[in-house]
């Protein structure tokens, strides 16, 4: 099968998710929403010291997006199982790595654009005092979104076509985003305090590796797992 | 799927084996009594942690333990999807059952020994923080497990998931490490003083046996468990074909 | 250190309770798969 072939399906996935997306922009407004709201209980839990808040900015604002994105990736199976068209796509004769690679496309862009609300209300609401670099902090949202992104898409396969779909997704996929979390959280941190991107220049080094480790790990055991 | 032995041949094979089994967990039991009644009366208090010591012939060895039935359910796991066979599948589960027994007790005995030693019930050491990680890769296993009722699913998804559980221990272990070096946390005090190796590695053996022991036991408990399944989806079968 | 043995003692009753615990379900959990067993196969003998 030519790769343009199979690109063409993966585009054609994630239109297909992104736009039943658009169709119920409750279920982005819902998510972003919540997350947002999440920043406000951990303001209170932590604070209102201003000294408090500030050390703990990076750590809310990344479990803020964890709680609110995890809500995310169940719903992108909820689609083909309300409609049972898993079956009709898994005939399709397509490598299933299309299928895993359009929903980690879509799931990406609906948490990217989650944070997009998300990361300057948590900048407003824990008084960072300055951002070094806007660059190189929306490098670290994204290289820990797609760590994010690739174990839930994963375990979203799963946990979705069980009973208690909503407590196994958490518990499968927490653990596992332990090391991304750290290494997120850590790098942004540094760059939320003020301090240039050497700080951080080994964390992101480390969150990169993870990625690549934990991206590959979920394509090659979605085969195994989308399949029966 | 069936295999092609009879039915009445597996059941003997695999029920048989009972009594033996049991002579191993006798055997066990006497080994691990006499390892840790040496290690209790005959080696001396430590200089700094005094009879605190002892606590490490109880929570090294559980420690140890934890690691090898989760190296046992991350081979039954590749083993199970490269090959398909059943029996993998069910080798990992009970390795990972074991594996959550050991590992909760690893966490509670280093809670007991850090108290008094450190004067804190937890510490956010490398050690530490990946067994917890590791029991919470084992749990959510078993709640998985528990979710699936249909066997083939059940023995796939736990495959993928012990594998990937197995993969992320380590990186957790690199990454707490590297956490805490860049904060200036000193590392924790040594728990293996030369002089204790001897206590330390009899009563490894004797709680290895315990491990062995549980594992068997609760591998032919899950294989008596699917042949019954088995027997009964056939009885129901032919009953259905002969009206 | 009087203190210090009673955790030393906590430690090996926490031990204990934890093997001999685990190893009575074992018993039970053998028992009861075992008695399934019989059953299923008294009653595919029957059918």
């Amino acid at each position: 099968m030519p790769l343009a072939q199979d690109m063409r399906r993966v585009r054609a996935i994630i239109w297909k998710d992104l736009i039943t997306e658009r169709r119920s922009k409750a279920g982005f407004n819902a998510v972003a929403f919540l997350g947002v709201l999440i920043l406000l209980l951990f303001g209170f839990a932590l604070g209102p010291d201003t000294e408090a808040l500030r050390d703990a900015a990076a750590g809310a604002l990344w479990l803020a997006i964890l709680f609110s994105g995890v809500l995310a990736f169940n719903r992108s199976y909820q689609l083909e199982l309300d409609g049972a068209a898993l079956e009709p796509l898994l005939l399709y004769p397509a490598p299933r790595w299309t299928i895993f690679a359009g929903k980690f496309a879509a799931n990406l862009l609906f948490v990217l654009l989650v944070e997009v609300v998300v990361v300057p209300i948590a900048i407003i609401l824990f008084q960072v005092k300055s951002v070094a670099g806007w660059l190189p902090a929306a490098g670290v949202m994204l290289l820990g979104s797609i760590g994010f992104v690739g174990l839930g898409t994963f375990y979203a396969s799963m946990a979705s076509r069980s009973r208690a779909r909503e407590v196994l997704l958490p518990l499968l996929l927490f653990p596992m985003l332990v090391p991304v979390l750290l290494a997120s959280a850590e790098a942004s941190s540094s760059l939320l305090a003020g301090n240039p991107m050497q700080d951080a220049g080994a964390w992101v080094k480390l969150l990169a590796a993870f990625d690549v480790i934990f991206v590959v790990a979920s394509f090659l055991a979605f085969d195994h797992v989308i399949e029966v | 799927m069936s295999h092609a032995v009879p039915l009445e041949r597996e059941t003997v094979g695999v029920a048989g084996r009972g009594r033996s089994i049991e002579w191993l967990g006798v055997i066990a039991l006497l080994a691990v009594i006499i390892a840790q009644l040496n290690g209790v009366l005959n080696s001396p208090p430590d200089r700094d942690m005094g009879h605190l010591q002892k606590i490490m012939y109880v929570h090294v060895p559980a420690a140890w333990n934890a690691f090898i039935a989760f190296f046992v359910v991350a081979s039954a796991s590749l083993l199970y999807l490269w090959k398909g066979q059943e029996r993998h599948d069910l080798l990992a589960a009970s390795a990972a059952e074991v594996g959550t027994l050991f590992t909760g007790l690893t966490l509670a005995l280093g809670s007991i020994w850090g108290r008094p030693t450190w004067g804190v019930w937890w510490t956010w050491d490398p050690r530490l923080t990946s067994t917890a990680v590791l029991f919470l890769v084992f749990v959510g296993y078993l709640s998985l497990r528990s979710f699936v009722e249909d066997a083939d699913r059940r023995a796939q998804w736990s495959a993928a998931v012990g594998l990937l559980g197995a993969l992320n221990v380590p990186i957790v272990y690199m990454s707490v490490k590297w956490w805490r070096t860049l904060h200036q946390m000193q590392s924790s005090p040594s728990t293996v003083d030369p002089e204790y190796a001897v206590g330390l590695r009899t009563n490894g053996i004797a709680i290895l046996l315990v491990l062995i022991y549980f594992i068997m036991k609760r591998y032919r408990a899950a294989r008596i468990e699917r042949m019954a399944e088995h027997v009964a989806e056939r009885a129901a079968l032919e009953g259905r074909t002969n009206g | 250190m009087a203190d210090g043995n009673n955790f030393v003692i906590a430690a090996y009753v926490v031990m204990w309770i934890g093997l001999i615990g685990y190893g009575v379900r074992l018993h039970r959990v053998t028992r009861e798969v075992q008695r399934r067993l019989d059953d299923a196969s008294r009653d595919g003998r029957n059918a």
